[in-house]
């Protein structure tokens, strides 16, 4: 195929309302646009699965009708741009929230957000996490250590309680009620070969968003005027999670 | 570390979901193939339980992705990725395709037919020499399934595959169950098709199931799904070409509905048996 006619049968093929491109091939006009519709159906649902991997509690939320319309939408107006399908869908929940009929739900594209980096983190390099028990370093030096995010870790800032959602739908929990509705931040990294998400506290996301900045310890407490001691827990736990490691 | 040539052997393409049960007894199966854009990733627990695997096994890297039939230059991002993954692994064989997935702009996910024509052939063998020469190696490249001709074909598909490699110096991926889906899909004949084949430059055989789709005037076509055990007729040919070429690396594959270990195992057990002469039903 020449590369005009190469554009024209990958046009047809991503774009159900285009004809197929009947001029390319050999046989009865009706028989090959039935056969042209197999290669449709396959490059529509291996993008679709591409997704439905992505977002399992998305799927739940929506159910699986529902997840499979909006995602044949997705992959027309945003298809993958490259065969690593694992990097695909970033741009998936802010598509959610445009759609008018989920407008009312803005917390779809947090829970996205949630299993994107979850795939993310999946994938992420492999990093020794700082380990205090090992390190060389005394209790006073720590202090001056900078330390830097594992490479899995995302943080996730919503405005809806997200982690909880996310969490219900993995354990067939309830959703959190209309009083608890209240913003999250969640935490999301990989520990040694686990997938790990936690929700955080305010003061935990400012010591985390400090020390991706290259901050020692020592400093991000100057930072935030929050007294090293302050800060012992939080990073005690933050170290103990496996999600910082020596920058 | 497996990097010795292979001349026979049966594996399977490999599913994370297996990985327990294989690596408790990784002696049912020979070698073992993975799909190279599922490694691109840096890191994590598949190129954990990769490593361990290769520790015990031969390694067959099977790329989906690269578009060596597509009219647009190999993207040399995903040039890269290969060679480093061939370079972590050092796989026993390195296959891809002969297809295009993706125009340059998007990846289409499917394998997409290539026009077997003289301009398509000469910048096949240009894809191709540019891929052995970044990984420093022979590939195989396999024939597709297809479910449509091109008007603009005027070479039969093994001819195509046979001066690719004649020109290239590539090996070939012989896919049984892609050959038969195309003889039935397209026409002609397994026979026609193997007597076409230089079949000393066979290097791995890939044997899986397929769906039947019925289209509006009553014939059928028949789907490359991966999701059923391979066909009797598919393992005939296997026979066939057994008694022609001698033995081959080969591969099962069935990527949907994912069955459980011991039932692949069954069929790994069944292409032994063919591939050592045991079972003589022709």
């Amino acid at each position: 195929m020449t590369p005009d006619q190469q554009r024209q049968f990958s046009q047809a093929l991503s774009l159900p309302a285009e004809p197929a491109p009947l001029h390319l091939f050999a046989g009865a006009p009706e028989e090959c646009e039935q056969r042209f519709q197999v290669y449709r159906n396959n490059v529509s649902s291996a993008r679709v699965d591409a997704l439905r991997q992505t977002f399992p509690v998305l799927e739940r939320l929506l159910g699986a009708d529902y997840f499979s319309a909006v995602a044949a939408l997705f992959v027309r107006t945003a298809p993958p741009p490259s065969p690593t399908l694992h990097e695909y869908g970033d741009g998936f929940g802010h598509f959610l929230r445009q759609l008018p009929a989920l407008s009312g739900m803005p917390w779809l594209s947090e829970v996205a957000q949630i299993e994107r980096a979850r795939v993310r983190a999946l994938h992420a390099a492999d990093r020794q996490a700082f380990n205090m028990a090992t390190s060389i370093a005394a209790p006073a030096q720590l202090l001056a250590v900078p330390l830097a995010w594992h490479p899995s870790v995302s943080l996730i800032r919503a405005a809806s309680p997200a982690y909880s959602l996310w969490h219900s739908q993995r354990r067939s929990l309830p959703p959190p009620p209309a009083e608890q509705w209240q913003p999250e931040d969640v935490l999301v990294w990989r520990r040694e070969f686990d997938l790990q998400t936690a929700q955080v506290s305010g003061e935990q996301c400012t010591l985390l968003n400090q020390l991706r900045q290259g901050l020692s310890l020592a400093d991000a407490a100057a930072a935030t005027g929050r007294a090293p001691a302050e800060l012992a827990a939080d990073l005690s736990l933050l170290l103990a999670w496996g999600c910082l490691c020596p920058a | 570390m497996h990097i010795a040539p292979l001349s026979r052997g049966i594996g399977v393409a490999f599913k994370p979901q297996h990985f327990a049960a294989l690596i408790a007894d990784i002696s049912g199966i020979d070698l073992l193939e993975i799909h190279a854009e599922n490694y691109f990733g840096d890191g994590g627990l598949l190129h954990h339980q990769l490593e361990r695997l290769c520790a015990l096994l031969p390694l067959s890297i099977h790329g989906v992705g690269l578009s060596l039939g597509g009219a647009a230059p190999l993207n040399p991002q995903h040039l890269q990725k290969l060679k480093q993954l061939c370079d972590r692994y050092s796989p026993a064989l390195v296959s891809e395709h002969l297809a295009w997935a993706g125009d340059g702009q998007q990846f289409l996910a499917d394998l997409l037919p290539v026009a077997y024509t003289t301009d398509t052939l000469n910048r096949s063998v240009d894809h191709v020499a540019q891929l052995q020469d970044v990984l420093g190696r022979r590939v195989l490249i396999e024939n597709p399934a297809s479910y449509l001709r091109l008007k603009d074909s005027h070479l039969r598909e093994a001819d195509f595959l046979a001066e690719l490699s004649a020109r290239s110096g590539c090996g070939l991926l012989l896919d049984l169950n892609n050959l038969l889906i195309n003889c039935h899909n397209n026409g002609g004949t397994a026979d026609q098709y193997l007597r076409a084949l230089p079949l000393h430059s066979i290097g791995e055989v890939h044997l899986a199931g397929h769906a039947q789709h019925r289209l509006n005037n009553g014939r059928t076509l028949l789907i490359d799904d991966h999701g059923s055990a391979v066909t009797e007729p598919t393992l005939r040919l296997y026979q066939r070409l057994l008694r022609l070429a001698g033995s081959r690396p080969t591969i099962i594959e069935w990527d949907r509905q994912v069955p459980s270990w011991a039932r692949l195992l069954q069929e790994v057990t069944r292409a032994r048996q063919y591939q050592r002469g045991q079972i003589n039903d022709t």
